[in-house]
């Protein structure tokens, strides 16, 4: 495997226990220090590969590393270098904004001075000033989802994997978290792995995407490209085109 | 910084400020404790004083007029008694007794016509005894038992100094005869059955009590330890973080013994508190004196061996960690709290039955199979231990202590191996029909 390479996944199967296959042979490859995007619709299989590679989920069939490390084999390795947002994610609500972020620093950082300094930049990121000190209980879900963001990139991680950061954000909030992504990967090299079914979002925010429909990648590449291979205007047109289906 | 530390700062700082946990767990507990129990202090203390004030006051009819009578009479006002005496020709019939004991005191004495003839020619008297009674509690019946002693004890002065005057000596005349009791019991001799008894049955009692309440009150919050972050949506987070699975664990188990064993510090602080104020303080005062529980105090550790005492007490942790661990089993499978609490009396209610059926179990008459198996029912097991350990039979108390060793490690190696596995994720165990969300994109 390439160096320059921060995600490998090939072949994965899922099929959960109930019998429902979650992704059915997904292979891509996600080079260090870019963002990449999974798109489809609901039910086509996103939140499974990323809860594949963030340890949480095993594979039925295939294999998945993120740098060296192999999800299945060294899941506590991997657990050190990600940091994951899940799609439907709170925060300890009996906790204020302040005291979660210091929690998660603490479990991410070896001394108390970079614990400090992890909260300290995620406090900045997050944007969220005096409301901080406020219980987690009392935030609007735009304030929760930029605290979880800011959360997932403040500890600097290799990967970091952000299942539908946006969704449900208005456009004020959506723009705030896309500007924070854009900077985990500008100011501290930080791999972005994202999904989304905003296709005009991951168009504006991904250097590369992989267009997953029931389970399988249907087309995968730089968004420029894929609309001028396919003569498309938008990836939208482009799902259109290669499914029948309209999102 | 230590994850185990961070998770146990959190996990308290949560708890403390999460309102349901404290009127749930500890509030709410206390306040229904303390209302019960101010409650029944008040009413026995009400009880106990009335029984005192009743069994301290007499009332006679004497149809006898006679010397003997007035005897009786001295002697109950000796012994400290209040007594309205009053002379009839008649015997009094039922509704006038009844009429006397409302208006005045609870005990009526009718000493019949020729009481003195009979005890003059020593020809056995009687007197009647009437107690009125309205709750048919235990009290009252404290009030009967005292009515009769009276008489009793009346009774032996007479014969007493009948045979002082007959020249027999005083500690003669009163027990010519005397027992001493000794028990055997697993090859040593001890000499006071009743305190021994005393000593086994309260311990028998009292270590299902420890086990039943420990577990309750541990229960309340190892089950809903893992549903909590379910319901906190962290759940999915916290497997994807750096921190140890079995660190979470641990930090959950420790938490639910803190929990547990500070709820329970708090009831006992409470059951103390109402032995010492409410009910002893009323038992003063009382004309009965003591009830006089005396004979020499047994030492348990004359009953139990030191290697007996560490087995039974390694039998008790292994039955609390193998009891919260199967609470945090159902908790880690639970969707949300309601779910996971539910799920709780299903666990506990079969504790404590196991826990007071070992009262009713007799080991003795019990074929060696039947003592084994029992030896190997975790928390019944446990019950018996001391039991067990008592009548010497060290390899059936060591077969329970090791057993619940047994379920303990297996239930702690399947709790962490679900816990490391996705099936701590996938497996759900919900009061709702699953939703099967989005099912028509899968291509199963
Ligand atoms: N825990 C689960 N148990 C059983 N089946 C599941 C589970 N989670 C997801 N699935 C199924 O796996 C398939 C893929 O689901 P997944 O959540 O990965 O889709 P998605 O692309 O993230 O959708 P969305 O955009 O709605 O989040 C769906 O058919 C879904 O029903
Ligand atoms: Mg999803």
């Amino acid at each position: 495997m390439s160096l320059s390479n921060a995600i490998v996944v090939e072949d994965v199967v899922k099929v959960y226990p109930n019998g429902v296959r979650g992704v059915g042979g997904v292979s891509f490859t996600v080079r260090r220090g870019e963002i990449y995007g999974l798109i489809g619709p609901n039910g086509a299989g996103k939140t499974t590969v990323l809860r594949i590679l963030a340890t949480i989920l095993q594979p039925t069939s295939g294999s998945a590393r993120v740098f060296e490390y192999d999800v299945v084999k060294r899941p506590e390795e991997v657990r050190k270098i990600i940091s994951y947002l899940p799609e439907e994610a709170g925060a300890y609500k009996y906790l204020s904004g302040e005291e979660y972020l210091e929690f998660i620093a603490k479990l991410y950082s070896s001394s108390e001075s970079e614990a400090r300094e992890t909260r300290e930049l995620g406090a900045e990121i997050s944007g969220l000033g005096d409301r901080l000190r406020d219980k987690v209980r009392t935030y609007s879900k735009g304030m929760l989802r930029r605290l979880l963001v800011a959360r997932a990139i403040m500890v600097k991680p290799k990967v970091a994997i952000l299942d539908e950061p946006t969704s449900g954000l208005d456009v004020v909030n959506a723009v705030i978290v896309r500007d924070i992504i854009k900077r985990a990967v500008r100011e501290w090299g930080i791999t972005v792995l994202l999904s989304s079914h905003n296709m005009l979002e991951v168009e504006y925010l991904c250097d590369r995407i992989a267009m997953i429909h029931r389970g399988k990648i249907i087309a995968e590449g730089a968004p420029k490209e894929l609309l001028e291979d396919h003569g498309v205007d938008n990836l939208e047109e482009l799902f259109v085109r290669l499914t029948g289906e309209r999102t | 910084m230590n994850a185990f530390t961070v998770f146990l700062l959190k996990e308290l700082k949560s708890i403390a400020r999460d309102p349901k946990i404290i009127i749930g767990m500890i509030i709410a507990p206390i306040i229904l404790v303390a209302a019960l129990y101010g409650f029944m202090g008040s009413a026995m203390k009400q009880q106990i004083e009335e029984a005192a004030r009743a069994s301290g006051s007499v009332t006679l009819i004497d149809l006898d007029h006679g010397n003997w009578t007035q005897s009786l009479v001295k002697y109950l006002e000796a012994i400290g008694l209040n007594v309205t005496y009053s002379q009839k020709d008649a015997a009094p019939s039922i509704s006038e007794i009844t009429e006397l004991m409302e208006e005045g005191a609870k005990i009526l004495y009718v000493v019949p016509g020729g009481f003195s003839r009979n005890l003059t020619e020593m020809t056995t008297g009687a007197v009647e005894c009437y107690v009125l009674m309205k709750s048919l509690s235990f009290i009252e019946m404290g009030v009967v038992s005292a009515a009769e002693s009276y008489i009793k004890s009346f009774s032996e002065s007479i014969s007493k100094s009948i045979l002082i005057n007959m020249g027999v000596p005083e500690s003669f005349a009163k027990y010519p005869v005397l027992s001493s009791s000794r028990v055997v019991l697993a090859g040593k001799v001890f000499g006071s059955p009743q305190t021994l008894v005393n000593l086994v049955l309260s311990l028998s009692l009292v270590m299902p009590l420890l086990v039943v309440m420990f577990i309750a009150f541990v229960s309340q919050y190892a089950v809903m330890a893992m549903a909590v972050e379910k319901e906190e949506k962290m759940f999915e987070t916290l497997l994807s973080l750096p921190i140890n699975r079995t660190t979470i664990i641990a930090v959950k188990l420790l938490v639910s013994i803190i929990i547990g064993l500070a709820t329970m510090g708090v009831y006992a602080g409470i059951f103390m508190w109402f032995f010492s104020n409410a009910v002893s303080s009323s038992f003063e005062g009382s004309p009965q004196g003591q009830a006089g529980i005396s004979g020499e105090s047994i030492n348990l550790f004359e009953l139990v061996k030191p290697e007996s005492m560490t087995l039974i007490l390694i039998g008790l942790a292994s039955v609390a960690i193998f009891m919260l661990s199967l609470l945090m089993l159902v908790s880690l499978f639970a969707e949300d709290v309601r779910t996971a609490q539910t799920f709780t009396g299903i666990v506990t209610f079969p504790v404590a039955f196991a826990a007071y059926a070992a009262m009713f179990i007799d080991i003795a008459v019990l074929p060696p199979s039947a003592t084994i198996a029992i030896s190997m029912i975790p928390v019944l097991n446990t019950a018996m231990s001391i039991k067990f350990s008592v009548v010497g039979d060290a390899s059936l108390a060591a077969l329970a202590s090791l057993s619940n060793l047994a379920y303990a490690i297996v239930t702690v190696v399947a709790l962490r191996s679900i816990v490391r596995s996705e099936r701590v994720f996938v497996a759900k165990l919900s009061l709702k029909p699953p939703r099967r969300l989005f099912k028509k994109y899968g291509s199963a």
